[in-house]
């Protein structure tokens, strides 16, 4: 009856976004978080209701592993910027 | 005869329907907890020192004596000697408890 599909519609609207900082990345943070606010998007407190990925900044070799693992753990559907 | 083909063919029958699932079956996936990009280091029963299980258990074993003590520390004004007593030779009983908790190292921190 397409109510499935309308509810992975609407879900898929308002994701819960899990922000990374790296290096240099302060100001894109701000801007995503006021962007989050703007659109009235939650953020996620753990990969595994993330559905989008955003890493602000430049990760340097640690973080990028992390954020791998972090990746690797979130379900789909998952989007990463 | 009969009976060991039958048991023969049930246990082919399981083998088989076993070999299909090894077959079809998803493999598991590989997330864990989130640690902030890491991996956990021990096992989970691990993660905790085992001195907090034993003091939750001791803590537990007194918290009942405590609930002893509470309605007595409401009387004890106006029945007076005797409840005092009696409640330090219960008191003592339980002191033996931690004597041996000591004894035993259920109170050794490192």
């Amino acid at each position: 009856m397409g109510l499935s599909a309308w509810l992975l519609r609407y879900a898929a609207g308002r994701p819960r976004v899990l922000v990374v900082c790296g290096a240099y990345g302060t100001p894109y943070r701000l801007r995503v978080e006021a962007e989050l606010r703007r659109r009235g998007w939650l953020e996620a407190r753990s990969p595994a209701e993330a559905s989008l990925l955003a890493v602000c900044g430049r990760p340097g070799a640690e973080l990028a592993a992390a954020i791998e693992v972090v990746w690797a753990d979130m379900a789909v559907p998952r989007a990463r910027v | 005869m009969g009976i060991a083909l039958t048991v023969l063919a049930l246990l082919l029958g399981i083998a088989g329907i076993y070999l299909v699932s090894l077959a079809v079956a998803p493999r598991p996936v590989a997330v864990g907890p989130f640690l902030s990009g890491a991996r956990p280091a021990e096992h989970a029963l691990s993660r905790f020192h085992v001195r907090w299980y034993a003091i939750t258990l001791v803590f537990l074993a007194f918290d009942m004596e405590m609930v002893f003590m509470y309605p007595w520390a409401l009387v004890v004004a106006e029945v007076g000697p005797v409840a005092v007593i009696e409640m330090f030779a219960f008191l003592a009983l339980l002191l033996v408890g931690v004597l041996y908790a000591w004894r035993e190292g259920a109170l050794r921190w490192v």
